[in-house]
């Protein structure tokens, strides 16, 4: 190549780079009105100065609804400021009436005494925000369409119990379940995932629709304290106070949700006080969030757990001395110390201590290395001279899994490995991802055999434990089968009294606990920061925004 | 018809290559661990047999090969399906999102350009002195900056400490807001490749000024400045555009970490969280689309020869 030649691919270059700065420059002119074109409202200025509550938001919901997927709790953080249920979630995990005039019950006659039963009440005069009036077939249309095949629904449990769905007047309807359902109110009808549908907007769309409907992200109407003012794709979503709102008075002007996905910058962003509300702080950041002047920072126990699914497919694992002297051998009170400070509470089984199922007489297993390396013994693993145990000349060497981007579970898993290598077990330590873990690794059965990750108990405590335990069940990736705890799953599932029903959950806990089913750590405490706000009051049980309409910006 | 035959021609042997890249990246993105399911995995209250009617809505319990024609109809007919989180056209959320990005890389790519060439010229005119080895020492800093770190310590400093620039998000959609919101991410994502082609101009650079037609530049009496802006930049640059160009694709991967640091709303945090929550038509219509914009930049480039060369002939 000559160097006029060169120069020649020089300026044909330098051509095509402008031309792509160019465009570059033109396309990002747009910018701001390709953003509002795309919003329900006008685009809102996410800082303080707007007299906005700023809420420091991880994750952007995919939509909004309160009928369809994918669940986020984005989702419900900022569904819960503008939809609304029946009833409400109070922050001890009781039911409060919503849109209903009562809880019902078998005392007040709401539900009937053989369980299969329930008669609703609406409050009169209840609207939604554009005026139209809230009324049974709102609720029963809710139903219909959460059953359709066709749409992407938060859920079907519960609504799959009914029988029959009768509209006795606009404030009045009547369910008749096909079996008892004790968990019904607090699986259908208690937060806004799912909430209710208003069938008057929703009646023009075809079911085959509704999953890609506009409506999913840009709910027009709603029933709860606010409406969407604006959402910026990837920056924030704005609620204003519904003009229609049924409860207490709206004490604020609205709600910015600012979406930023890094917990490095929301601390920022607090310590530069430009956010009024930070929820799901990493226990990391504690220490510096209790510096920041005005700050509150609350540790709150929360109807969480955290534990290790045990794959019973592997052999090693079948043998429950073996899972008894994993379980023995975790120092679960260092483990709380060292990597929760302290703020996490010790599990003997899968019902964490707020949840009415857990039984207090149950006590969580103690650290005790000595008597982990006798039961290993007794299963016939001999300790060899590199100090791990041998069986038939295999290594007893476990392989444990995790989330990757946790702290605190590759802190644990540390622990653990340091602890398990003290009674002769090689621990391996192998980490995925969170949607290939839960999309791939833990459904498969293959290449686990301990897997630690959290869930979150509901207000009915038997819900989570099935799907975990119960053959079959939803987050059962370890194949736990035992027919007898399937067999109190069932009994406990229709059974109307709430004591009756405790006490066959106890009876599971307790052979949850003995059959070492799963290695159960602890309930660690929710963390929430807040600044410039009153009336702020966490809810670990739903969400911290189910009474936003209190927070005042001081 | 020379060179309208060769564009039909070049065009024409794109398609297959595209039909390639596009079975290609359809079967990667399908072969790849965890998969959309795995967002509904602690949904409350799902189902098993919930779970299958959410495959089958969403189709991906297909055969792979009637999944890869729906797609690719969905494709050819412009808003590349709908996605998985999102529920709405993946066009449309490519349409919101892409403008934020463009301004961000566009934005830093021009300050990173302006900002390696004054840098490495100034290095090349003085250099083995101490200015060249200030400047290179600050490049190499820069280069063992990574852009996270720097990212957080900007914030901390600007944001936090000083309180002069808004941390996260692209602010109230005014100018000026927006460009308040600029400052810290351009920064973050113009520092790298500042610091690695200021580099390549000051080798070049260097190797250029010691040739004789700079000599005799300067003993016709042209200024020093002169000299090197006139003779010496046009051709020191020739071997460092084609780097810049090359290096221009890298810096997406930079927008990815910057936006999610500063919150910023464009197409690097969309494909992150496709990445995460397996939301294939995302993450295909991204993918494919900048390989499509390759390819034809390749063709235009090739045809802008023709055009601005006139030694270049197609037959």
């Amino acid at each position: 190549m000559n160097l006029s030649k060169s120069r020649s691919m020089f300026r044909v270059r330098s051509a095509a780079t402008a031309v792509v700065l160019l465009g570059v420059l033109a396309a990002a002119s747009g910018c701001g009105s390709s953003t509002k074109a795309t919003s329900p409202g006008s685009s809102a200025a996410a800082k303080p100065s707007s007299g906005l509550i700023q809420f420091g938001l991880q994750q952007e919901p995919g939509t909004l609804s309160p009928l369809t997927g994918p669940f986020t709790t984005a989702q419900q953080i900022v569904g819960a400021t503008l939809f609304t249920n029946l009833f409400v979630l109070k922050s001890d995990g009781s039911l409060a009436p919503s849109l209903a005039s009562e809880v019902p019950t078998t005392q007040n006659g709401g539900i009937s005494q053989n369980g299969l039963v329930y008669t609703f009440h609406l409050k009169s005069g209840l609207k939604w925000s554009d005026g139209q009036p809230i009324t049974s077939q709102d609720v029963y249309e809710t139903y219909k369409l959460s059953m359709s095949k066709q749409i992407n629904a938060l859920t079907t449990n519960g609504f799959s119990d009914i029988q029959t769905f009768d509209i006795i007047s606009p404030t009045e309807f009547k369910i008749t379940l096909q079996k008892p359902d004790p968990a019904l109110l607090t699986t259908v009808f208690d937060t806004c995932t799912p909430g209710i549908i208003p069938w008057h907007v929703y009646k023009n769309i075809s079911a085959a629709d509704i999953n890609k409907s506009p409506l999913n992200n840009k709910p027009t109407v709603t029933d709860g304290p606010y409406v969407l003012k604006s959402w910026n794709p990837g920056q924030s979503i704005t609620v204003a106070p519904n003009p229609h709102w049924y409860g207490p008075k709206v004490q604020n002007k609205g709600i910015t949700f600012n979406i930023v996905a890094d917990d490095a910058t929301l601390l920022a962003e607090s310590q530069a006080h430009k956010v009024n509300v930070y929820w799901f702080v990493p226990i990391g950041q504690v220490p510096q969030l209790k510096k920041i002047s005005g700050e509150h920072v609350a540790l709150l126990s929360a109807p969480n757990f955290e534990y290790v699914d045990i794959n019973f497919r592997n052999p090693i694992l079948q043998d429950v001395r073996v899972r008894k002297a994993l379980e023995l051998a975790i120092d679960r009170q260092a483990l709380v110390q060292k990597v929760w400070d302290g703020y996490a509470k010790l599990t003997a089984s899968d019902q964490p201590p707020l949840s009415w199922g857990s039984n207090p007489s149950l006590k969580p297993y103690p650290y005790d290395p000595t008597q982990a390396a006798k039961l290993l013994q007794q299963a016939g693993w001999i300790k060899g001279t590199n100090g791990y145990r041998y069986k038939n000349g295999k290594e007893l060497t476990i392989t444990f899994s995790t989330t990757t981007g946790n702290p605190w579970r590759q802190q644990t898993e540390q622990l653990v490995q340091y602890w398990y290598k003290q009674i002769g077990v090689n621990l391996v330590i192998k980490n995925y991802p969170s949607n290939v873990y839960f999309g791939t690794v833990l459904p498969s059965g293959q290449n686990w055999m301990l897997g630690e990750f959290g869930n979150v108990n509901q207000p009915d405590p038997g819900t989570i434990s099935a799907d975990s335990f119960a053959k079959g069940g939803v987050f059962n990736f370890g194949g736990y089968d035992n027919s007898q705890v399937d067999q109190l799953f069932a009994e406990q599932a229709t059974m109307t009294s709430k004591s009756a029903r405790q006490q066959k959950l106890w009876q599971i806990e307790q052979i949850l606990h003995d059959q070492v089913a799963g290695l159960f750590l602890y309930s660690p405490d929710q963390i929430v920061a807040w600044y410039g706000v009153s009336g702020y009051q966490p809810n670990t049980w739903y969400e911290d925004t189910w009474d936003a309409y209190n927070w005042k910006l001081q | 018809m020379g060179l309208l035959g060769y564009v039909i021609r070049r065009v024409g042997m794109s398609i297959p290559t595209l039909l390639l890249i596009s079975i290609l990246v359809f079967l990667l993105v399908h072969v790849m661990p965890g998969g959309p399911l795995a967002m509904y995995a602690h949904q409350p209250n799902i189902t098993p047999a919930q779970l299958k009617v959410i495959a089958h809505q969403l189709g991906i319990d297909r055969p792979l090969p009637e999944q890869y024609v729906t797609w690719l109809g969905n494709m050819l007919s412009g808003h590349f399906g709908y996605s998985f989180t999102y529920g709405v056209r993946v066009v449309d959320l490519i349409g919101e999102r892409m403008p934020p990005t463009l301004l961000l890389m566009g934005l830093s790519f021009v300050i990173a350009v302006v900002t390696s060439i004054t840098i490495g010229t100034i290095s090349a005119v003085y250099h083995h002195t101490w200015i060249d080895r200030l400047l290179s020492g600050l490049s190499y800093v820069g280069l063992g900056l990574p852009s996270f770190w720097l990212g957080l310590i900007l914030i901390e400093i600007f944001g936090v400490h000083l309180g002069w620039l808004p941390i996260s998000g692209m602010g109230s959609g005014s100018f000026t807001s927006v460009v308040a919101h600029l400052v810290m991410p351009v920064i973050t994502l113009a520092v790298l490749f500042v610091a690695q082609e200021a580099r390549y101009v000051r080798s070049s650079m260097v190797d250029v000024l010691g040739r004789r037609f700079i000599v005799t530049a300067r003993a016709k009496g042209l200024t020093n400045g002169a000299t090197v802006i006139r003779h010496g930049l046009r051709n020191g640059l020739i071997p460092v555009v084609t780097v810049l160009a090359m290096d221009a694709a890298t810096l997406f991967g930079g927008a990815v970490i910057t936006e999610s640091i500063f919150s910023w709303p464009g197409i690097g945090r969309l494909f992150l969280g496709a990445v995460l929550q397996g939301d294939y038509p995302i993450m295909l219509a991204l993918i494919t689309l900048l390989s499509g914009l390759i390819v034809l930049a390749n063709i235009a480039a090739d045809v802008l020869y023709a055009v601005i060369d006139p030694r270049v002939h197609y037959a």
